[in-house]
């Protein structure tokens, strides 16, 4: 059977309604858009924040005309889809693009937003398709968009950290969805044997949502710790370190977070699993 | 150990970090902190399988068309696997009818779980369940171990014994020995022969009263006699024995044939042996007994398309092993062998009982290939007709066997 063919196969498997009678999957692709949603919003906000302390008559304007021209491009990328699943590797082509007309015409902010907006429908084009590629694709614009972001150090370390972690709900739901869309096809047909695969396939999806939700608390908390890395270390230091250029710079700061981390990731090496 | 999707993050995140150092992007360094953070941790999560597997098999030995039930125990011995995927090893041929030999599931400390399934045997062989195949992936898929536990269940399915109850295979060369073949002359036999007058010394259990009301003469009843014979089954187990699918295929069917015909003659009292060639030969020497029949289907179990050892070779180092007058069962499609007629001609000039069972490869290859009729087969079929004819003519009797005709109907044209 070619790939292709077996692809199909599986597909007829999984169903995208809501209420069907594997509710687990659905479940997770609400989750994953939800997170996806916030954090176009969250980035958003940031952006408007920053250029027209906060929605004002002209950030609303902007907020606007970038919706729209989210949603129009999103309909190019769906009819690109459309004709040949390759041409979503179109859809990073547009985004770099219009970074460059953004660096030329300042004035058109619309543009701007809507680079914040776009993968806000790659990433859903790729939830409830169940393709992990555009999945992957809206991460990555996410990820880019932080370079659009001005005036970075004033924005509250809370705004861009939601912005984060809501972007890794995204991915992890996002591609758990699809992951277990496949294991259900499996799943579904061993249930007609027997219905312990169901029993056991529930309880998997059940630790799925207490330990990512742990995960994901424990990622903010480690995050939080290491940005604040320097203010610790002060407490501990004295004489010349505490006033240190190290102590109180940019550059310091993101020394001593790497070596935290470095820290940690050697520790997990050291330790018996 | 890491997969695809751990290594993307880390890169990405040493990636993001260093580009937000290089243009100061307070929101960059964030980010990239935040997918660290979810790699070191996630990595902290990941535990090495310490797990015991205890296997249960239903039956180690059963018959093509059976079914075998699994049960395998599995206690966590280390610490909670929230991601575990189990798959036990089961040979392809075996078609699962109930559970499922993989499994997904979690597993807290101590906990114990029995994973259940049922298969059913379609082919014979020596087989061998497992070993279990644990891979835990905790959660994201991000990094994952993977461990085997060598528990391992051998299993052997042995070929169907078709039924032939109401067939009389006979042999040319009885021996003198009471058997279960009756022989047209009178003996100590149970079928009824004739009846003649009564003489001095006959068994007063022979006696025929009814006939002795009627006539006012002592009248007896004879029997038939009947005798046993020495067989000698030969399996073709050669590489062009396997032309075909899976499980239809000559020696699939050729298997079968020898099974079914060895539980008949044993059955009737007969000796039997087997030899099966291939690359190799394997002899089982003629003889009776119980415990004999279980002998001869583990050794058919074990055939394999494989080799190509000439048939005239296996029949010099074969005759040293049969009793003169034995009957010889040859089952073999007679492909791909040039010493056939030589070999053939060997046997029936040291006087053998020659029955020749050959399953038509032709058929064999139209059928799996799914393919019409055309010229090509239409002459090897003719060359096929022709070899079997002389093969006639050393005074065997031959069967030709197509796929689709039952063992029992091929059989029975060795009644005559």
């Amino acid at each position: 059977m070619r790939i292709k063919e077996w692809y199909l196969e599986e597909r007829k498997h999984v169903s995208t309604r809501i209420g069907d009678d594997f509710r687990g999957v659905t479940a997770l692709q609400i989750i994953s858009t939800v997170a996806l949603a916030a954090a176009v919003f969250v980035g958003s906000t940031i952006n408007i924040t920053a250029y027209y302390d906060g929605f004002g008559p002209d950030g609303v304007t902007f907020f606007l005309i970038a919706s729209a021209m989210a949603v129009f491009m999103g309909f190019i990328a769906f009819l690109l889809v459309r004709l040949h699943r390759g041409l979503i590797a179109l859809v990073p082509v547009m985004v770099i693009v219009m970074l460059y007309m953004a660096e030329d015409q300042k004035a058109l902010f619309g543009i701007y937003l809507a680079v914040t907006v776009l993968p806000g429908v790659t990433g859903a084009y790729g939830i409830w398709r169940r393709a992990v590629i555009p999945v992957y694709i809206a991460f990555a614009q996410l990820m880019a968009s932080v370079f659009i972001y001005s005036n970075p150090i004033d924005t509250p370390i809370i705004e861009v950290m939601a912005f984060s972690v809501l972007s890794l709900i995204y991915l992890e739901t996002g591609h758990i969805a699809i992951t277990f869309s496949r294991v259900k096809a499996r799943v579904l047909e061993n249930q007609k044997k027997s219905a312990v695969f169901t029993r056991l396939y529930k309880r998997v999806i059940r630790r799925y949502a207490v330990s990512a939700s742990e995960v994901l608390v424990l990622t903010g908390f480690l995050t939080v710790l290491l940005l604040r890395m320097n203010d610790i270390l002060r407490n501990f230091a004295s004489g010349v370190v505490v006033h240190s250029f190290e102590m109180h710079s940019f550059t310091g700061a993101f020394i001593s977070a790497t070596i935290g981390l470095m820290a940690l990731a050697l520790i997990r090496t050291a330790l018996p699993r | 150990m890491w997969t695809f999707k751990s290594a993307l993050l880390a890169d990405a995140g040493v990636i993001l970090l260093l580009l937000g150092l290089v243009y100061h992007n307070y929101q960059a360094i964030v980010f990239a902190l935040t997918i660290l953070s979810f790699v070191i941790i996630v990595g902290y999560r990941t535990v090495n399988i310490k797990m015991d597997a205890v296997r249960t098999v239903s039956v180690e030995k059963s018959f093509e068309g059976s079914t075998v039930e699994v049960k395998l125990r599995l206690k966590n011995l280390g610490r909670k696997i929230e991601f575990l995927e189990v798959l036990d090893g089961v040979p392809s041929t075996m078609e699962m009818i109930a559970g499922s030999n993989y499994l997904l599931m979690t597993l807290n400390k101590g906990e114990q779980f029995v994973m259940t399934y049922k298969f059913k045997c379609h082919l014979r062989g020596h087989y061998t369940i497992g070993p279990v195949k644990l891979r835990s992936r905790p959660l994201f898929g991000m990094f994952y171990s993977e461990t085997a536990i060598d528990i391992l269940s051998p299993i052997t399915v042995l070929p169907r014994i078709d039924d032939l109850s109401g067939i009389t295979i006979k042999s040319k060369y009885p021996k003198i020995f009471p058997g279960a073949l009756a022989t047209r002359q009178v003996g100590s036999g149970t079928e009824f022969y004739s009846i003649r007058e009564y003489v001095r010394g006959d068994e007063l259990r022979k006696i025929n009263w009814k006939a002795y009301a009627r006539t006012g003469k002592k009248m007896v009843n004879e029997y038939d006699r009947e005798n046993v014979s020495d067989i000698m089954i030969l399996l073709d187990s050669r590489e062009s024995e396997g032309v075909g699918t899976v499980l239809e295929n000559p020696l699939t069917h050729g298997a079968r044939a020898a099974a079914t015909l060895a539980n008949y003659y044993l059955n009737r009292r007969d000796s039997v042996g087997m030899a099966i060639y291939s690359d190799t030969l394997r002899i089982v020497p003629i003889d009776a007994g119980g415990g004999r029949l279980y002998r001869l289907l583990d050794e058919i179990a074990a055939a394999e398309p494989t080799g190509n050892a000439p048939l005239n070779g296996v029949v010099d180092l074969l005759i040293p092993y049969i009793s003169p007058n034995a009957t010889v069962i040859v089952i073999s499609t007679l492909n791909n062998d040039l010493t056939v007629r030589e070999a053939l001609r060997k046997m029936a000039s040291h006087h053998f009982d020659l029955i020749l069972l050959s399953p038509s490869q032709v058929e064999f290859e139209l059928l799996s290939m799914g393919i019409e009729e055309d010229e090509l087969y239409r002459t090897l079929r003719l060359e096929r007709s022709v070899l079997l004819s002389e093969v006639r003519s050393y005074g065997a009797r031959v069967v030709d066997w197509t796929p689709d005709t039952p063992i029992r109907r091929a059989l029975t044209g060795l009644m005559s």
